[in-house]
């Protein structure tokens, strides 16, 4: 409680700063995650999770981090949040408008100027009317009104807001969460696996609270498996495999065959879509943990050779995207 | 044959969730199934799994009235595996539920016989999901519920999934009800697809 002038403070600063010099809103450099456990007794044996991610998200802006399932992706969400679990180590640097992002930053501006939109409707509380739920995220005066206007932007009656979750059926619940950061503050909304398991209407409205949200300024983090959601809202992909961001593309090049993309993963992900050639590439992604010493993508590539296994790629610049392959 | 006759279903006092269902899925069949949340296409799934009891109608499997004693020849692949396993059971026993198992199947599958030491949060959701094949796929299955089977998974997993099932019930005769709600996935795997509200009092 002690602590909303600092970020009220922030929030004046914020705009005009990024209109000058086009700072990102958020910035993720080289981040890495190793989970501490231990095994039998007292012996202790490290995990390593995420490898290598880097990201950049300006304002206004919705980028997909498309990856398989287990790849971690939303331990990435977790460590943005700083809500990991404390045998995690994180490492790599967070830039929040600019300012690097700390633990105690990142604890500050939770709930207030970074929100998330969790992947379960399991995340509101039981106990609670949805439309208080709501309210409760509002800090300015007049709360009642304001959820009753974003319920109805959302599609929501006024009796939905009297209802206890259980109430609500999975689509209605999903739009409170959504309700939840369109009244919030936030700059940067984190949306966890939003469309799964919908049906194609209640899927398609989803996609449309995200564009609505980007479309007010906020910026949008799009984490999901399903590659077709990414490409119908998102500017830019972002894909993860075994812990890596090993592209980073632009909407257009998903296109045909997948000749503009860079990585034979993305290239790979795009042909297995039922809608195009529904190719099922070989093997699986490396387990987390288990020690690789070249590119991650090595056993399974179709266009590896010798040096692939030996050293990791870095990534470059290629054609208005970032890549991490020896061949592009 | 798995012959849908009439079959109606509620939950207690609510009203009928849908009424006079009627479907046929033959032998060797991939049967693809749509339709909008909450219309009661999981709790169907349930009911020609044996779990659930319709309150009306009857079902028949290769000429046998339900409920079946023994073993259930109509099995259901669920959308979350790591729902439907035991989370404290190393991965061997979680098949073993499914009775005396072919290598050969495991094999297919692409299942790695080093997992089987592992409990199932170890794994992947694709590779939980090829273990709930297995379990679902013992010698006598003569038919597949797949209930939004490959949602959860990457489009390459879900590839490499169909790819492998579509192989097995053809070699194995086995039917298939695929349910999904994803229009491109079923026109790739499906022989017919079926809206689920034309379902309701039509003979199919």
């Amino acid at each position: 409680m002690m602590d909303i002038n600092q970020v009220e403070k922030s929030d004046h600063t914020l705009p005009n700063s990024l209109i000058k010099d086009k700072t990102p809103l958020f910035e993720v450099n080289h981040l890495s995650l190793t989970f501490r456990q231990y095994k039998k007794g007292l012996r202790e044996s490290s995990t390593q999770v995420i490898r290598d991610f880097s990201l950049k998200i300006h304002q206004g802006e919705i980028v997909a981090v498309v990856g398989a399932s287990g790849s971690g992706k939303s331990l990435l969400a977790d460590a943005i949040l700083g809500i990991l679990p404390e045998n995690a180590d994180v490492k790599g640097d967070l830039k929040f408008a600019g300012e690097e992002l700390t633990m105690e930053k990142q604890m500050l501006l939770r709930g207030k100027d970074i929100s998330l939109i969790p992947q379960s409707t399991n995340a509101l509380d039981p106990l609670m009317k949805a439309g208080k739920q709501v309210q409760s995220v509002i800090k300015r005066k007049n709360k009642k009104s304001i959820q009753e206007r974003i319920f109805h932007k959302v599609g929501l009656s006024k009796k939905a807001g009297e209802m206890y979750p259980f109430e609500l059926s999975g689509g209605m619940a999903r739009r409170v969460l959504v309700s939840t950061a369109m009244v919030s503050e936030a700059k940067l909304v984190i949306a966890d696996e939003p469309t799964p398991g919908l049906d194609e209407h209640a899927r398609n409205e989803t996609i449309h609270y995200i564009k609505q949200l980007a479309d007010g300024g906020k910026s949008i983090m799009f984490i999901t498996h399903d590659i077709t959601a990414a490409l119908e809202v998102a500017d830019k992909v972002a894909v993860f495999y075994a812990g890596e961001t090993v592209e980073i593309a632009n909407i257009d090049d998903f296109t045909g065959k997948g000749e503009n993309l860079r990585h034979p993963y993305t290239r790979a992900l795009w042909n297995a879509l039922p809608q195009n050639d529904f190719i099922p590439l070989k093997g699986s992604q490396p387990l987390p943990g288990e020690t690789i010493n070249g590119c991650a993508f090595e056993s399974r590539c179709p266009i590896a050779v010798e040096y692939c296994a030996q050293k990791p790629p870095q990534n470059k610049s290629v054609s208005g995207g970032i890549v991490r392959c020896f061949h592009a | 044959m798995l012959e849908v006759n009439g079959v109606s279903y509620r939950y207690q006092n609510n009203p009928w969730l849908f009424k006079q269902l009627n479907l046929v899925i033959h032998p060797g069949e991939v049967v693809g199934l749509y339709g909008k949340s909450g219309t009661g296409k999981t709790t169907l799934a349930t009911i020609l799994a044996g779990l659930k009891k319709q309150a009306q109608g009857d079902i028949k499997v290769d000429g046998n009235l339900y409920p079946i004693k023994g073993f259930q020849p109509v099995q259901l692949v669920w959308q979350l595996p790591e729902k439907v396993v035991n989370p404290k059971w190393r991965m061997e026993k979680v098949l073993a539920e499914g009775g005396d198992l072919d290598p050969e199947l495991l094999t297919a599958l692409g299942i790695n016989e080093e997992w089987l030491n592992r409990y199932p949060g170890e794994l992947s959701g694709g590779e939980l999901q090829r273990f709930c094949l297995a379990r679902a796929l013992g010698p006598e299955t003569r038919y597949l519920i797949a209930d939004e089977m490959t949602t959860m998974l990457d489009a390459i997993t879900q590839a490499q999934i169909w790819h492998t099932v579509l192989q097995l019930v053809k070699q194995r005769n086995i039917g298939i009800l695929a349910i999904s709600h994803d229009p491109h996935l079923l026109k790739r795997v499906c022989d017919r697809i079926i809206n689920f509200d034309e379902l309701v009092g039509n003979v199919y």
